[in-house]
């Protein structure tokens, strides 16, 4: 898989070391597991925010997700200075989480709950009016979408080793 | 004595409406507040309190020694308290917490806010994370909203519902900002900010002040008085437990896992109701963070009002509504009243005083005698709080 940082694109990103860009014109997010908890998060930290534990490696997330939810914002939220309207929602992602992220929403009719995704970039602008470049997802078209849902028996994801504790 | 079982009473409450008010300052507000809690508890000194604890989040610095400056009452430890929307219950977590500890017997609490106009800007967010459009809040309410009605059979005529309910509570609330009925035709006419959200269904940030006044229970005295003592059973503040994306910690990654996650709600009210010994079952009436309709819902079952899947029959049952048998937003909830962040929790807390004291007016519970007060936001922080007659 050929990987270009985000931080060399141009323009450059909202901010270092959240995305790549890998083959095809997707991006993935880049993210890490915790050796701990084995548990993947998004952004990468030096600590597992699941766990505490630092013991985390460095991994390029899943390219593909299925759409958790989303919303168009109408009025630009105090700091934003993209274009509106614009999608925002959560994907879930194969490797067992759920991020925010922006969704494009120039294709209504394929977006619905469950609808496989795939990351990509946008563009959007900096205080200083510059461009930046942020993640986002959009739907997959119909005729892909079967290849994208997650098969059961294909490389199970390490069973987590720990549950969120309430009394922790 | 040093003990979680020190009783302690409400001495005194005030309350600045809320709403806007352009000519006068944040500090005008908390005076106005602070001045009746005082004189409903006798303070005129400034050695009648040991500390004072103000909740507020957009305020700045020193906001409480402004105003008890200008009421010549400084010289004791007064501490700000910042926790989001449940800033005011921190504060008066943190007034009970000094009267247990034995360091203080009476303690001044008030919060205060002039929010600004518009969607709320909080520092919460790296401006990266503006930039990239992903500091909406509205979206995230949305987002909340869509899960709770996906996995609960919630319409949105459920959600119009529980706005038409804490409107009507509002008409009869001098305090509140809407003080205008509204049927779910008017909700579902609004403009839509965030599907499903519409306008109505938002609550606003705006202005106003709340003060109550704490102090330890002589022992076995009564109040002797015509008012009857009223106790501060439980003032319970919890934040998160990380793992739910749309929790109000608006982190950028959640896990999938999070069904049986207790959430910061459910975490201070099982906290709550142990401290107090008192259960849903024995509340009169309940103040719930309704800073949307979607999110007064879901309060229902993190208190323990209902189970899981009942939350839309119990908005629309005559239980939660006046007359019934535990009312829910009985002032009118944020969605009457707005929500200036640092005064919510304590204007709560003075509405459940003036209601188990017979004080409530056109809105009096009949015979309550327990009530509890929920807050949750950003931090994420959730409080409850319990009082009893």
């Amino acid at each position: 898989m050929t990987e270009t940082t985000a931080a060399d694109a141009n323009p450059p990103p909202v901010h270092p070391d959240l995305f790549v860009s890998i083959a095809g014109g997707e991006t993935a997010l880049l993210g890490m597991r915790c050796e701990g908890c084995q548990r993947c998060s998004f952004p990468r930290a030096d600590v597992c925010c699941w766990c505490g534990h630092d013991d985390v490696t460095s991994v390029t997330l899943s390219s593909r997700a299925t759409l958790w939810g989303w919303a168009e914002v109408h009025t630009p939220p105090p700091g934003y200075h993209g274009a509106v309207p614009y999608g925002m929602g959560v994907a879930e992602l194969p490797e067992g989480i759920r991020v925010v992220t922006r969704v494009e929403i120039d294709q209504p009719h394929l977006l619905r709950f469950g609808a496989p995704v795939r990351f990509v970039t946008t563009e959007v602008a900096a205080d200083d009016g510059s461009t930046r470049l942020t993640w986002s997802v959009e739907p997959l078209p119909a005729s892909v979408s079967s290849r994208t849902e997650p098969e059961p028996d294909a490389e199970p994801e390490p069973e987590p080793t720990t549950t969120i504790d309430a009394n922790r | 004595m040093n003990s979680i079982d020190t009783p302690i009473e409400i001495a005194g409450v005030g309350l600045h409406p809320f709403g806007r008010f352009d000519h006068r300052s944040t500090t005008e507000l908390g005076i106005a507040a602070v001045r009746a809690a005082i004189a409903e508890a006798g303070i005129t000194r400034r050695t009648h309190f040991q500390a004072a604890f103000c909740g507020t989040a957009y305020a700045g610095v020193a906001a409480g020694h402004k105003v008890l400056s200008a009421l010549g009452l400084t010289g004791g430890p007064i501490v700000d308290v910042e926790a989001g929307c449940a800033s005011g219950a921190a504060a008066l977590s943190l007034g009970a917490h000094a009267i247990r500890s034995g360091e203080a017997d009476t303690v001044v609490v008030f919060g205060l806010e002039k929010m600004p106009k518009g969607m709320i800007r909080s520092t919460f967010f790296e401006p990266w994370r503006e930039e990239a459009g992903l500091s909406a809040t509205p979206a995230y309410f949305a987002l909340r909203a869509q899960r709770l009605m996906r996995e609960r059979n919630i319409t949105e005529a459920d959600l119009a519902e529980v706005v038409v309910k804490n409107r009507q509570h509002g008409v009869l609330n001098p305090d509140a900002m809407f003080r205008k009925a509204v049927t779910v035709e008017d909700v579902l006419a609004s403009r839509p900010v965030c599907g499903p959200l519409r306008l109505f269904m938002l609550c606003s940030p705006n202005e106003g002040a709340a003060a109550v006044v704490l102090r330890r229970c002589p022992s076995g005295s009564n109040s002797g008085g015509t008012v009857p003592r009223v106790l501060l059973r439980a003032a319970v503040l919890r934040s998160h437990l990380p793992g739910n994306v749309l929790g109000e910690a608006t982190p950028l990654c959640g896990l999938v896992d999070d069904d049986d996650l207790p959430s910061p709600t459910a975490l201070a009210a099982q906290a709550a109701y142990s401290e107090a010994g008192i259960g849903p079952d024995d509340l009169n009436l309940v103040e719930c963070q309704d800073t949307d309709a979607a999110r007064e819902l879901l309060a229902y079952e993190e208190l323990g009002l209902c189970r899981p899947g009942e939350n839309a029959a119990l908005a629309r049952s005559p239980r939660s509504r006046l007359g019934g048998a535990r009312p829910i937003n009985v002032s009118g909830g944020l969605l009457s009243k707005g929500e200036p962040l640092g005064a919510s929790a304590l204007g709560q807390v003075v509405e459940l005083v003036r209601q188990v004291r017979g004080q409530a007016g056109d809105r009096q519970v009949a015979g309550a005698t327990v009530g509890l007060a929920h807050t949750v936001g950003r931090g994420a922080n959730a409080s409850a709080v319990i009082v009893t007659r």
